[in-house]
């Protein structure tokens, strides 16, 4: 358990590459992409169950990785008819966080004896992902493009915000790609701080 | 039958069965979904012909999509317009801010950027300065070997 605890880091790393820098920072892409992710996790889980009960282990990851690109494109067909638009602009990103790592190795790693304790600890563990995700999609919206963006038949239905008006034209450098890495750069780095200080504290009281 | 030939059949009917499934929903999706993306894209180019040369006086309308011949036709669109020999082009463009959908206007072997399908908010000038932007040149050149491709 410790070593999942120490993997999640990486993990968040993995997914943060697959969904964060490369989608337009736009709180509408952000929905869509972690309705997506949800998905992907909730399904493949019972996907795992599925090749665990049929005794398919020895093809378990190429039948994943079938599975879950599969069900990607599935997706990309439904938001076809719903957001075309999206859909066009999201191109091959969709497909990302089905070729991401962090899904084989991390979510869908374990036997599959207990299939609903396990949708149980992956659902928490992507619903933490997917609420960290969502802040830094709608901050970029915010603070870059002076919006807030929701999904929509005709692509984004657009809210105004304080920062609309704003004349700071330096902000909108957040709604870059350069942007995103370095506000993820900067809260890996403090989270990383403030962990090793936790454990020095944490050794010194023992 | 011995029981590892069973197994390998078992192994091979289940990869098979699980593609024939994603097939079987994807092919009608696929086709179904057309006429949702020809009428939304086709709005979000009339709404950018009437703004960007609505100060001009000039009414140009949307008149019917064209099909492309290449696999390139997931990534774009083509539509006819009333003008003659004017074509728009919706496409997807990599841009500093991340992919975005990009409208071009086509005509006897020259494209010109028309404008953004999505509003961009705050940072729409900095989109907008294109003049020199290396992705929409690009798109300028690619465009008419993209129309050789299209059923008129």
């Amino acid at each position: 358990m410790t070593d999942r605890k120490n993997n999640a880091f990486f993990t968040y790393l993995a997914l943060t590459v697959a969904m964060l820098i490369p989608v337009p920072g736009r709180f509408a892409y952000g929905i869509i992409m972690i309705l997506l992710f949800n998905l992907l996790i909730f399904f493949g889980s019972f996907f795992s169950y599925t090749i665990y009960y049929m005794k398919l282990e020895s093809m378990k990851t190429p039948l994943l990785i079938i599975f879950l690109l599969c069900f990607s494109m599935l997706i990309k067909a439904f938001l076809n008819f719903i957001s075309p638009i999206m859909a066009l602009s999201l191109g091959y990103l969709i497909y990302l966080p089905a070729a991401s790592t962090a899904l084989l190795s991390y979510f869908f790693e374990r036997s599959y004896e207990d299939l609903g304790n396990n949708i149980n600890i992956n659902m928490t563990e992507s619903f933490y992902f997917s609420m960290f995700a969502l802040v830094i999609f709608l901050f970029r919206d915010i603070v870059g493009y002076g919006t807030i963006t929701f999904p929509s038949k005709n692509g984004f239905f657009v809210l105004n915000t304080l920062f609309t008006k704003t004349d700071f034209s330096a902000a909108s450098f957040v709604a870059t790609i350069p942007g995103a890495f370095i506000i993820i750069s900067l809260l890996f780095a403090l989270f990383v701080f403030f962990m090793n200080k936790i454990h020095s504290i944490e050794r010194t009281k023992q | 039958m011995d029981a590892l030939l069973k197994k390998k059949l078992i192994n091979y009917g289940f990869f098979l069965g699980l593609v024939l499934v994603f097939s079987a929903i994807l092919i009608p999706m696929f086709y179904f979904s057309q006429n949702s993306k020809n009428k939304v894209f086709g709005q979000a180019i009339q709404t950018l012909l009437d703004e960007k040369l609505g100060e001009s006086g000039e009414k140009i309308l949307i008149n019917g999509s064209l099909k492309i011949n290449s696999s390139f036709s997931a990534n774009a669109s083509v539509f006819a317009l009333t003008k003659k020999d004017h074509y728009a082009v919706i496409l997807r463009t990599q841009t500093l801010y991340g992919p975005k959908p990009a409208v071009f206007l086509y005509n006897e072997g020259n494209a010109e950027f028309l404008g953004w399908a999505l509003p961009q908010g705050k940072v729409t000038p900095a989109l907008s300065n294109i003049e020199n932007d290396i992705n929409i040149i690009y798109w300028k050149n690619k465009i008419p070997s993209l129309m050789r491709k299209v059923e008129f």
